[in-house]
């Protein structure tokens, strides 16, 4: 660099200054993208999104059945068969229903839901979701917890 | 006595130490000069710094808590697999069957619930005593840095364990971090390494636990000690006076001589106080801060001994326990996420590290440098205990007033 304290760099000293930093940026950046890309999984060993919970006739009308294992809730209403999502969309804790007001219930921050997963108190911001739910060619329920369908959504066996 | 005063000028001693057991003013700085350990503090002190009432010790009290967790840690890794089949019976075992298990982790346990509060208790201190002004402004924001990462390695420690409130903590504390605007979901898929809390969360907290932040703490930490010395020690009242009287050269840009001539710097330097006001560190300070920690060892001891850190069943998936606390110093941010996830768990929060990271330079009254309430400071004084008041408020709160469902209770029983 030049010994002079002055503030006027020459043309040289600029073009260096530029390449230098320009490079470093670079080079953190792309080294910084590297890292969190490797730090995103590509692969998840979880179960699939996707399941079969048991044939129609398990499901007896006006029942609500928790799976256990997979958090949602089978209901069989006389419009259809719908499941409903028991993560609460406040925190991630697992609702409980509750038999004798027909709702569900958080635990862990108090929200609680009506029957069909809508909000009445707490505070979790959204309702429950419901899961997209389709019959396999061996007459299976099965339900997609990727695909989130609206609440006038039944499925009718 | 003379095989000791033989022994000492003895090759093999001398090699090692340099110098002998200081007994003259001389020897006295020369061993705090000459040893490694010592030299990391001044030859001399200032008397006012000694004195127990002006720092009552926090800063040094949270850096042993962080060697005894250090060393505690290291044991605890040599029985723990970070693994959900592994994890909970490893530490059942530590419990149960390894000699001295259930000690070392109570007091691992109970030493960061302790570094928690006198990092906290020691941002306090320096804020009433304005230690934070005078230039070092800088080391302030180290130190909000340094509270952090304490509540950061306290948080990924708490999943280790892998029972109930392990887990349901991680999975309320890490839904927390979803709520953060745009980039939310990502950083929780980021932190877990998948969607749920399992066995990549458990490595990922492992790993962060055990070294990311613990390296990341102890750079830190030689910053923070490092610019305490070169900005003269820790603030003290008489620095105010005596700054402006000293005579100063002019410093000059091309010319080294300011290394060898007081020259007024940017940053301050106060290390021209008056002979009769310093004390040596050997054995003035030094002697205080082994008794200190002799002291801090016992306390840890004695509550590991009467008090077994928590160990709730198996973590399990499907049923959270009723009611899932997080731990103490969290609780008045459950208490404000238990109204709205986003104004509780990110915008107040940012607001509050965002406050504390800019405060000194919003604060930027000079008065009151290193002494305890000054009266010039009233106002700053009064804002920062109405925000400590709140955090203690919100923190009862969900500590004592909350039941079952998070419903409110009375801790006395009454409905």
């Amino acid at each position: 660099m030049n010994q002079n304290l002055s503030n006027n760099i020459n043309r040289r000293d600029f073009f260096n200054l530029a390449i230098g930093w320009i490079t470093t940026g670079i080079s953190f950046i792309l080294g910084g993208f590297s890292a969190i890309k490797f730090l995103i999984p590509n692969v998840l060993f979880e179960s699939s999104s996707s399941f079969k919970v048991g044939k129609p006739e398990d499901f007896p009308l006006n029942s609500v059945n928790f799976i256990e294992e997979r958090k949602i809730f089978i209901l069989h209403t006389e419009r259809g068969f719908k499941a409903l999502s028991a993560i609460c969309t406040h925190l991630g804790c697992t609702v409980n229903r509750i038999e004798h007001e027909d709702n569900y219930f958080c635990p862990c921050h108090g929200s609680k839901f009506n029957r069909d997963g809508k909000t009445i108190s707490g505070p979790a911001p959204k309702p429950l979701p419901l899961f997209e739910i389709f019959l396999s060619k061996d007459k299976e329920l099965v339900v997609d917890t990727k695909k989130i369908v609206d609440y006038e959504t039944f499925l009718k066996v | 006595m003379k095989l000791f005063s033989k022994f000492k000028k003895f090759f093999i001693f001398r090699s090692i130490f340099r110098v002998a057991w200081p007994l003259t003013d001389k020897e006295k700085s020369e061993v705090s000069i000459s040893s490694f350990l010592l030299h990391i503090q001044p030859a001399k002190v200032n008397k006012n710094v000694l004195k127990f009432s002006s720092t009552l010790g926090l800063g040094i009290i949270s850096f042993y808590l962080f060697i005894i967790l250090c060393i505690t840690g290291i044991l605890l890794m040599f029985y723990y697999v970070p693994s959900t089949e592994h994890a909970y019976d490893d530490i059942k075992d530590l419990g149960f069957v390894v000699s001295f298990g259930l000690l070392l982790r109570n007091m691992h346990r109970w030493a960061a619930h302790l570094m928690v509060a006198t990092v906290f208790l020691h941002m306090c201190r320096v804020f009433y005593t304005g230690s934070f002004k005078c230039g070092r402004e800088f080391n302030w924001i180290i130190g909000i840095v340094l509270l952090l990462t304490t509540l950061f390695l306290s948080f990924t420690g708490y999943l280790l364990p892998w029972d109930q409130l392990a887990y349901w903590a991680i999975t309320v504390g890490t839904s927390i971090a979803s709520y953060a605007p745009i980039i939310g979901e990502k950083i929780r898929f980021l932190l877990l390494g998948g969607n749920t809390v399992g066995q990549s969360a458990l490595l990922r907290f492992y790993v962060l636990h055990v070294i990311v932040l613990p390296v990341l703490a102890l750079f830190l930490i030689a910053i923070h000690f490092w610019r305490i010395r070169k900005d003269g020690g820790l603030a003290r009242m008489v620095d105010i006076g005596n700054v402006e009287e000293k005579k100063y050269f002019p410093a000059s840009p091309d010319k080294t001589y300011g290394l060898m001539a007081i020259v007024k710097k940017d940053y301050p330097v106060y290390s021209v106080s008056e002979p009769d006001e310093e004390e040596f560190s050997w054995p003035n300070l030094i002697f205080r801060e082994i008794i200190l920690f002799i002291g801090v060892v016992a306390v840890l001891l004695a509550l590991s001994l009467f008090f077994n850190a928590p160990l709730e069943e198996k973590a399990n998936f499907i049923h959270p326990t009723n009611h899932a606390k997080a731990p103490w110093y969290f609780l008045g941010l459950q208490e404000l996420v238990s109204y709205s996830a986003f104004l509780g768990g990110v915008l107040i929060p940012s607001i509050i590290v965002i406050g504390l990271i800019i405060l000194p330079y919003i604060d930027r009254n000079t008065a009151g440098c290193g002494i305890w309430f000054a009266e010039k400071r009233k106002k700053e004084i009064i804002i920062f205990t109405i925000f400590l008041i709140a955090v203690i408020i919100f923190t009862s709160i969900g500590m004592f007033f909350r039941g079952p469902n998070w419903s409110f209770v009375f801790p006395w029983g009454v409905k």
